[in-house]
């Protein structure tokens, strides 16, 4: 046991270098303000008027991640007596985050109008949420990570329940709000455990501590696995996965298209930082648990959305056993340098793809009931080519295909698996993709498809410059980081090289 | 050839191919399809012009296989994948027949048969491009980003076009490969790490080749005198599988005459003139080269499987009704030849499996073809249906008879090449199986003719009353295809004088590790005459 | 003869008809019937004028230098590694030309005789570019010297000849005699590929060391291999196979095979009448004078072989004869004018079989060459017959045609009896191999007694033909309206019955009873085998005691045939009735159920066994699949049953596991005991 006090504690007050070090995340919370009193003056009808000042302030916010990279440097450093990494880790999750909640910001008014729900918290609260994304991916204390947690949790919390008139949409927030809070009860019992039998809440000297603690110590076992639960419920890993489907689907699409993507890439990063950073001395001990849950979401994953009738709910699905393709790499990040990067990548490849995919859910919603079971898209490929043509790529992305996101990205944690000579978990992730190939080309060929003569086909809208633009980029992205792989590998590769806390 | 990027210049050129033409507005069909037939055919003159450069020049490859015009650049330093393409004997003429189908089926593509042109043709040049890489790649990873990249485009052109049971038989085909080529995956790169283990970090064939085999311990497999159940029988069942599933070998060609039935002829063409050969290529390039042992210790099964496909195509064949699937089958009849040949493992059954590969391509497409034409204008394809066309349509009945024959396997045409040089090394690796083969050509010649009088002959059925014969464009795309089936029948030399510049090589490195095999060549025959 | 002059005369013999067939088959259409008629017919012409000039050179060139092989270019090199390595080239010696004098004379009256024959046909363009492909490939078959180029030849007749059969093609019957023709023929081609592959991988430059058996084999092991397909290069050393060794009996039975598909052999044979669903004219050059007797010219050409393997050879002496009988025993009854003349075919060239069965190679030829005359002399004149009454072929329906079409009836007089063998053409030949086989050779004299029962049956059969179709009174309108034929289809056959007298007197008349001319002119090309446990002398004097033998049991034979059908005398109707006795006419009507008995062992089960394959073999092979599927959508069941919606399910869930996994990690890490 260490005696509180034993390590020297900072008294200098914060500086301004302190805030530079979280100047993008500063900049999305100036933005979260802003648009608050900018509601408040912006005519209904000029809403959109909101959307594009929100698009501002994350442009604003990813270039100052980008000059982040450069200014933190392969080194990197922590800020505020290291509770928050400005490392490249951080930096990287940074900027996939803001990416999507760019995207999605672009897409929303069209979406949001037609469905009558344009309000103007909706803008601030995607950014309060953006805002905890962030600080989650750059949290180095276990009581900055609850904090980051609670902030994107309760934003995403309203935005499921956004749509008012709509009973599912309420349940869904309802069932978020609780199961998401029995999560948090998880995470704090498990870090209240861990910095009980550490005595630190900074994840450096915990790792220190940790490696002293050797030989094992039961309760700091117990709360790594709870740490463990608690996270794996916002990634949405089997067995925790139960709220996904119920919530993706009666969220508005558009706020299922955020959280799918961005709460992901968050809580990824610090999954990746506590467990194959500052854990790693464990890692005997939490490994198979992990590998476990990844088992368990590849096999859950795909095999139920074999048998959905509902876009949402089998993207949902997909979403999980994605999850579970990428905690392959979390589980064996320790024993191998792929194991993480191919995590990074994979994560930089899923948002784009997943986001693809819910996008074109989102900008083909229509006025009636949202865009959900799979008869409404049969024919989309007669009526709108390109947009069925994109969602079919992105659908291969999902499937691993390769030329596209999704294989690089299945590849590099494959690779790390049977680098870490856990060749049958690799088979795992073979089996269930090619499982997972029937689904996702079901999907397409029912666009494919002509509908029956006498069948009414849904009306789609027509897709704007905003939503062609968001599911140009996107494909595009998929297809970049398919084909010329260094780019983004290496990005990766420095990002995980500059990872704080270093062990 | 000269130092010019050869290889990349035929891939990328059809990819240039599709991206032109998006600029080309789709009112324009017949501008797109000048496109396509165009780029096409540039495409086949370059890939000509490299095969002459094969057959005229020696190998400036330096590794282990006699490989031309090779380009080596680094792609993923971090894990060693490069960008590593070459052409040799084997995948010379394959490259041809590619780059001609690809040329046939831009050809009868037309308007009033295909909607949405422009996405057709794009797809077509994307798919002729991955074909290409598949043929040209040497490093392992890449291979696969081809292999099964190349499904991408067939996965629209199926799921687009055809008729309506389409979507169930695309599914499964997608799902049966993309099953067999993850495995392979897992294969690649445990290879990889074992090549890393052995201080290179590489996904290189070529390196791969050159590398020792280490020593592996495994369980006994049965029916085999010293062999093991190593990792590299697991990596070469996992490469097998998904070569015998592209191919296909029987029992894994269930998805092979759904999606016959239901593609569409300019699909098929190349679908089933070369996508279907890919694993056959595969089994020589990879199979046999990385894994002599294993090969070796599994010989007897894999021919055993090769004379099933034989026979049980040449059946299946014998008793289907619908004209498609009566080629689908005899061409999983004859895919089980070009199998022998490989498996033969022996000088003559790989030559003979490679003329095969080539020749059977040109039989098949011309098949697909008359059978399109016919249904085209009798509206059916039941062969009960159908009768006495010959009256109406002589030059279809001249066509199709020559193409027949060369099904057949008639001495004179092209399909006797293949199969007599086939035989030849069954012959010499276990006599018995090139009497099956025989039984193999007998029945062949009964379900072709039973298939080419069914159509032409006997009184003229109602279905064929009033049909007209070709017109001068589809004689124009048939003639070529029958004047090659006789050509290359009574002057094989090109073919062969290039796939006997790179067989020796591969046969060498498939007996590096070929254990007590030779004694099994001796003791069989001995068997024939012995009193 | 000089190598160029070999070459340029091979290729103009070889390219002319197949010139013919691509302008009769390809303009043919265009520009009409005299066109057709014209090209069809003197391109043969040239092929016969330059087959004149290769005889001559041939006779004039200086023993030992008579056999010129000539290549033209490399069919396929699969480099030293396969040693496969194949040659386009062809050998003209005595042998071959022979057979080309008869294919392209023949032929060329064959042409001129169709001219009037498909008058009114309206494929004729098409017929006549059949025949001349005929041609060709028969030429490419005589002069081939590679065992490939030979086997490309032997199935490019089978090609033809499946062409002209079906050349009616809305006839089922023509359609289905064809397609048995041609799969037949493969049966044969296989037989060969499969000998070729033996004689490639076992043909040495010496004697092998090792003991004779497929040893030798093996690439590399004894260099001494010769890895060769060219046919000179076989013969020269055929002896390196080891004289009366399995594998010399393997390969020659297999050749044999090859030669009785071909030769309408037992058991090989039922293909060929059937084939007279083709028009006559085909049957005269194809099914009766040149292509059947192609399996001769295979043994005659492998001759080197056969000697040195006396089991095979023996084998095939007894088809030869057994075929020769059961064809005559079958041709007494049937009731088609050209399925008898088929039989006979069958039959005759039984003899040519045993001939060469037994060594008498020069034998076998002289057989062939007079049989070509007069059986190819008895087609056209049954064509004219069959012309006359209006394409009635059943004998029943005609009679009394001597007196209504002289010329015909007297020429098919002459083709009988030189059939029959009896003062013309027949005599001589069949005589010469009967007596051969009576002095020496296997089974002797046993099957020489079959042989003059042949020669009775044959005599019987032949006048029965004639009698019921000439003599008498017309049994239908047809027969009594019937007139002779126009003067371009009675030419060939006045030349043909021309020949048929005197061909056998002048060949054997300088040498009265010693060898013929034939004899003399072969013996060069069957001299050069290499010397095996039969070694003779071909060809043989033929003792007057065997003619006189001969020419008795034929004499028999007719004037039992004139006295029943012609005169008839005597009635042979009641012997047949008795009880015993009735079963024979019967099994030679139904040609000993032959068609019956292949259709129910080989046929049908084939066929049952395809349609079993195609019923179940799918579906099985599939089961797994479906079997996997099934499995995964049943869990997908129960994951969306767990999939409850209420929130207290999903808690339970979280609680669950989150324990589960605590507890289980402490208990693994030996924490918790």
């Amino acid at each position: 046991m260490t005696p509180l006090g034993a390590l020297p504690l900072s008294t200098a007050t914060p500086g301004l270098s302190d805030l530079a070090g979280v100047l993008p995340e500063l900049i999305v919370a100036g933005g979260f303000l802003l648009l608050m009193l900018l509601d408040l003056v912006v005519p209904p009808s000029r809403r959109t008027w909101l959307a594009a000042v929100s698009g501002l302030v994350l442009l604003g916010a990813l270039g100052a991640s980008v000059y982040g990279w450069y200014d933190a440097g392969a080194a990197g450093r922590t800020v505020f007596f290291g509770a928050v990494a400005y490392d490249r880790l951080s930096i990287f999750a940074d900027c996939v985050i803001l990416v999507t909640s760019l995207l999605t910001v672009v897409i929303s008014p069209g979406y949001l109008i037609r469905r009558h729900l344009h309000h103007g918290e909706y803008y601030s609260l995607v950014m309060a949420a953006t805002a905890g994304m962030m600080l989650l991916a750059g949290a180095t204390s276990l009581m900055v990570i609850f904090l980051a947690v609670e902030l994107l949790s309760i934003s995403l919390y309203i935005l499921s329940g956004f749509s008012r008139q709509e009973e599912r949409s309420q349940e869904a927030a309802v069932k978020y709000l609780l199961l998401g809070s029995f999560a948090s009860a998880f995470l704090l019992f498990g870090m209240a455990l861990v910095y009980g039998e550490t005595g630190h809440t900074q994840l450096a000297q915990i790792a220190l501590a940790m490696d002293r603690s050797l030989p094992l110590d039961p309760l700091l076992v117990g709360g790594i696995i709870l740490i463990f639960v608690g996270l794996a419920f916002k990634v949405s890993a089997a067995p925790f996965h139960a709220w996904t489907p119920d919530v993706y689907q009666g969220s508005p699409t558009s706020v299922t298209t955020f959280m799918s993507v961005a709460t992901k890439v968050a809580a990824f990063i610090v999954l990746i930082r506590l467990f194959d950073d500052t854990f790693a001395s464990y890692y005997a001990r939490w490994s198979p648990v992990v590998i476990g849950v990844a088992i368990l979401s590849m096999v859950i994953g795909n095999l139920a959305a074999l048998t959905q009738t509902s876009i949402k709910r089998m993207l949902a699905y997909s979403g999980i056993a994605q999850a579970g393709y990428i905690l392959i790499g979390v589980a064996v990040g320790v024993s191998t340098v792929l194991g993480v990067e191919g995590a990074l990548y994979y994560l930089a490849a899923y948002a784009l793809t997943n986001l693809g995919a819910f996008a074109v859910v989102t900008v083909m919603s229509g006025r009636g009931e949202d865009l959900d079971s799979y008869d409404q898209l049969r024919g989309l490929w007669h009526r709108r080519p390109y947009v069925a043509a994109a969602m079919a790529f992105f659908l291969l992305s999902l499937a691993g295909f390769p030329f596209t996101a999704g294989f690089v990205g299945k590849f590099l944690v494959f690779a790390a698996a049977i680098q870490g000579h856990n060749v049958a978990l690799a088979m795992w992730g073979i089996g269930t993709s090619a499982v997972s190939v029937y689904y996702y080309l079901r999907v397409s060929l029912i666009m494919f498809q002509r509908p029956a003569a006498e069948e009414r086909e849904y009306e789609w809208p027509r897709t704007g410059w905003a939503g062609s633009s968001v599911l140009a980029v996107s494909a595009a992205g998929t297809l970049v980081l398919g084909v010329f792989v260094v780019l983004v590998l290496t990005v990766a590769t420095m990002a995980h090289a500059g990872t704080l806390p270093g062990t | 050839m000269s130092g010019l990027p050869w290889l990349t210049a035929i891939i990328m050129l059809p990819v240039g191919g599709a991206i032109v033409l998006q600029a080309v507005p789709s009112r324009a069909a017949d501008v797109i399809k000048g496109v396509t037939v165009a780029v096409a055919a540039v495409e086949a003159v370059l890939v000509g012009m490299i095969v002459y450069g094969v057959a005229t020049t020696a190998a400036t490859g330096g590794g282990p296989l006699p490989m031309h015009d090779v380009e080596l650049a680094s792609w993923i330093p971090v894990i060693g994948a490069s960008y590593h393409v070459g052409v040799d004997g084997v995948s010379a003429w394959i490259l041809a027949l590619n780059a001609g189908l690809f040329l046939v089926g831009a050809l009868v593509v037309s308007r009033q048969s295909t909607e949405r042109m422009k996405l057709f043709c794009g797809l077509l040049l994307l798919a002729e491009a991955a074909t290409t890489g598949v043929l040209v790649s040497l490093d392992l990873l890449l291979f696969y980003l081809f292999w099964e990249g190349m499904l991408i485009p067939l996965y629209f052109l199926l799921a687009f076009y055809g008729n309506e049971n389409r979507g169930r038989a695309t599914l499964k085909f997608v799902i049966y490969t993309v099953a067999g080529s993850l495995l392979m995956l897992v294969a690649i790169i445990y290879l990889h790490f074992q090549a890393l283990a052995a201080g290179h970090n590489t996904f290189d064939l070529e390196v791969l080749l050159t590398l020792p085999q280490p020593v592996q311990s495994g369980v006994p497999l049965p029916f085999t005198s010293v062999p093991t159940l190593t990792p590299a029988m697991f990596a070469f069942l996992a490469f097998g599988l998904a070569f015998a599933i592209k191919m296909p070998i029987v029992p894994f060609h269930t998805w092979l005459p759904d999606l016959y039935e239901s593609a569409p002829a300019p699909v098929l063409v190349f679908f089933a003139g070369v996508v279907g050969k890919m694993g056959a290529y595969g089994f020589i390039r990879f199979g046999i080269t990385l894994f002599g042992g294993p090969v070796h210790q599994l010989q007897p099964l894999l021919v055993a499987l090769a004379i099933l496909s034989i026979l049980y195509g040449a059946l299946q064949a014998l008793s289907q009704t619908d004209l498609k699937r009566i080629v689908a089958y005899a061409s999983i009849s004859h895919l089980g030849f070009i199998a022998l040949g490989i498996f033969s493992l022996d000088q003559n059954g790989i030559n003979g499996a490679l003329i095969q590969i080539v020749n059977h391509g040109i039989i098949i497409a011309g098949l697909f073809l008359v059978v399109a034409m016919v249904e085209a204008r009798t509206g059916t394809r039941d062969i009960r249906e159908l009768g006495g066309l010959q009256k109406r349509m002589p030059w279809l009945y001249l066509f199709f008879l020559v193409i027949t024959l060369g099904a057949l396997g008639l001495p004179g045409t092209n399909g006797f090449v293949g199969e007599v040089t086939i035989m030849l090394g069954a012959f010499q690796y276990f006599w018995p199986l090139a009497v099956l083969a025989g039984v193999g050509v007998l029945l062949a010649g009964w379900y072709m003719l039973r298939m080419h009088q069914g159509m032409m002959h006997d009184v003229l059925r109602p279905a064929a009353e009033k049909v007209s014969d070709l017109r001068l464009r589809e004689g124009l795309v048939l003639a070529p295809i029958a004047a090659l089936i006789v050509f290359l029948g009574v002057y094989p030399h090109p073919v062969g004088a290039v796939t006997s510049q790179a067989v020796p090589a591969y046969v060498t490195l498939a007996d590096a590790h070929a254990g007590t095999t030779v004694a099994a060549v001796v003791t069989q025959p001995l068997t024939v005459v012995s009193p | 003869m000089s190598t160029s002059t070999a070459a340029l005369l091979a290729g103009l013999v070889l390219l002319l008809p197949l010139l013919g067939s691509a302008l009769c088959g390809l303009l043919g259409p265009v520009l009409g019937r005299r066109f057709v008629n014209l090209a069809g017919t003197l391109s043969i012409a040239g092929a016969f004028a330059v087959t004149l000039v290769i005889f001559a050179e041939i006779l004039g060139a200086a023993s030992g230098h008579q056999s010129v092989t000539v290549t033209f270019w490399n069919w396929l090199n699969l480099g030293s590694g396969s040693n496969l390595n194949v040659d386009v080239s062809v050998t003209l010696d005595q042998l071959s030309v022979l057979m080309l004098l008869v294919i392209t004379g023949v032929g060329l009256l064959i042409h001129v005789y169709s001219v009037g024959y498909m008058e009114h046909d309206e494929g004729v363009a098409r017929f006549f570019s059949y025949m001349n492909f005929f041609i060709f490939s028969m030429v490419l078959l005589v002069l081939a010297a590679n065992l490939i180029i030979l086997i490309i030849g032997w199935a490019a007749v089978a090609l033809s000849s499946y062409l002209l059969i079906g050349f009616w093609y809305e006839r089922t019957s023509a359609v289905v005699a064809a397609r048995k023709a041609m799969i037949t023929q493969i049966i044969g081609d296989v037989a060969l590929v499969i000998a070729a592959f033996l004689l490639f991988l076992n043909v040495r430059t010496v004697p092998p060391t090792c003991p004779p058996n497929l040893v030798c084999a093996l690439p590399g092991v004894f260099p001494q291999h010769l890895y060769t397909l060219s046919i000179p290069q076989i013969l020269t050393h055929a002896s390196s196979l080891g004289a009366g060794s399995p594998l010399i009996t393997l390969i020659c039975i297999l050749l044999a095979v090859g030669a009785f598909a071909k030769s309408a052999q037992f058991p090989l044979h039922t293909w060929l009448p059937d084939a007279m669903e083709g028009p006559t004219p085909v049957s005269a050059l194809i099914h009766a004078a040149t292509m059947v007797t192609a399996g001769v010219y295979l043994i005659a050409r492998f001759h080197a072989l056969f000697d040195i393997a006396p089991i095979a050879a023996g084998m095939v002496a007894c088809v030869g004869m057994g075929t020769a009988i059961m064809a005559g025993f079958i041709a007494l009854t049937q009731q088609d004018i050209k399925r008898v003349i088929a039989y006979s075919t069958m039959s005759q060239i039984g003899l040519m079989i045993f001939a060469v069965g037994i060594g008498a190679y020069a034998a076998g030829m002289y057989q062939f060459l007079l049989h070509a005359f007069f059986k190819a002399l008895l087609f056209l004149a049954a064509g004219n017959v069959i012309h006359a009454v209006h394409d009635e072929q059943d004998i029943r329906e005609m009679g009394g045609l001597q007196s209504r079409m002289r010329v015909t009836a007297i020429s098919f007089l002459v083709g009988s009896l030189a059939l029959a063998g009896f003062l013309f053409a027949g005599m001589f030949s069949k005589e010469d191999l009967l007596g051969f086989g009576l002095l020496n050779g296997p089974g002797t004299p046993a099957l020489y007694i079959v042989g003059i029962v042949v020669n009775v049956l044959t005599g019987l059969y032949a006048f029965r033909l004639y009698g019921k179709t000439f003599t008498g009174e017309p049994r239908s309108e047809a027969a009594r309206h019937a007139h002779e034929a126009p003067s371009v289809m009675l030419w060939p056959v006045v030349i043909l019955a021309g020949l048929s007298a005197v061909a056998g007197w002048i060949l054997q008349w300088p040498v009265a009873f010693g060898p013929h001319l034939i004899n003399t002119f072969l013996s060069p090309v069957f001299t050069s085998s290499g010397s095996g446990p039969i070694a003779k002398a071909p060809g043989l004097d033929l003792g007057l005691v065997g003619f006189g033998i001969g020419v008795g049991c034929s004499l028999v034979g007719i004037g039992f045939g004139v006295f029943i059908w012609w005169r008839r005398a005597l009635n042979p109707a009641p012997f047949f009735a008795l009880p015993g006795v009735r079963l024979i006419p019967q099994l030679s009507r139904h040609k000993l159920y032959f068609d019956e008995i292949y259709d129910w062992t080989l046929v049908r089960p084939t066929r049952a066994l395809a349609k079993g394959v195609r019923k179940v073999g799918d579906p099985v092979m599939d089961s797994w699949i479906k079997g996997v599927s099934g499995v995964a959508s049943d869990f997908s069941a129960v994951f969306r049953t767990l999939q409850s919606g209420l929130i207290r399910d999903y808690a339970s869930y979280m609680v669950f596991f989150a324990v589960a996994f605590t507890v289980a990690v402490m208990i693994a890490a030996g924490l918790v005991k």
